[in-house]
């Protein structure tokens, strides 16, 4: 019969073995963020056009009046919601989701400034490149994520 | 010790170098490009007030616009850094993962 202390050894290292193959069966490769989504690259690039098209209409001097415009805004609006759904449920894609909320607070400004009758024919310019530039960040992002993967 | 430290470094580090490196570099142009780009739109912005173009509330709103898009740019280094990270890390894990799984018999990488 193994000693006392051999026997709390053997166990100790039993315990030991059993830790690190769980531990390993968990192990390999790291996962920091969500890989690439095809659909969420798409879903951006249809999003960009979609925002491109409601500018071009503002884009008259005067602007057009805003009920003319609010079906425009209400598609936009849609497209971007569902595009927020399918990354929040993607896990680690926290990036990507901050980024289509900045989005739409920056188009939820725009529709603000037009319902108030505030926008005018000058703002058109920079808002677009405004909004041009939140779209690149989260395209670039998604991009990103498929030429720098292994 | 179950490995001599040192040699486990040196190829630990030459595995993460080049990807940290590319990383940095596709990153530091971003960032470049859309911080001079937003310099413009805030100039724009500036010159419209200036001009009487715009009022206080339409400025605002404008600048409110441009933070949000702000957000959305470091937002996207923070991912490109993330994405860096996790690279140089498995690249660490893999060209290690033969000295260390035959120093101990099984697989741990």
């Amino acid at each position: 019969m193994p000693s006392r202390s051999l026997l709390t050894r053997r166990v100790a290292v039993a315990l030991s073995t059993c830790y690190v193959l769980l531990a390993s069966s968990a192990c390999g490769h790291v996962t920091l963020i969500s890989p690439y989504d095809e659909t969420t690259d798409k879903g951006v690039t249809a999003l960009e056009k979609s925002i491109s098209g409601l500018l071009d209409q503002l884009d008259h001097d005067p602007v057009p009046d805003y009920a003319s415009l609010s079906g425009t805004y209400d598609s936009v609006f849609s497209d971007l919601a569902s595009l927020r759904l399918r990354n929040d449920a993607r896990p680690k894609n926290t990036q990507t989701v901050g980024q289509l909320d900045a989005l739409r607070k920056s188009l939820t400004d725009l529709r603000q400034l037009h319902q108030q009758g505030k926008l005018n024919h000058v703002m058109v310019g920079p808002t677009r490149d405004i909004l041009e530039q939140n779209v690149r960040a989260i395209l670039t992002l998604e991009l990103q994520k498929k030429e720098l993967s292994p | 010790m179950a490995f001599d430290i040192q040699s486990l470094v040196s190829p630990i580090i030459g595995a993460m170098k080049p990807i940290l490196s590319k990383s940095w570099s596709e990153v530091s142009a971003y960032a470049q490009t859309e911080a001079t780009k937003m310099a413009q739109t805030l100039d724009s912005i500036a010159e419209l007030r200036l001009a009487g173009k715009i009022d206080d509330v339409q400025a605002s709103a404008l600048l409110d616009m441009q933070k949000h898009s702000m957000q959305a740019v470091l937002l996207c280094v923070e991912g490109i850094g993330l994405i860096a990270a996790q690279n140089a890390i498995n690249a660490a894990l893999d060209a290690v993962k033969d000295v260390v799984n035959g120093k101990l018999g099984f697989a741990l990488l």
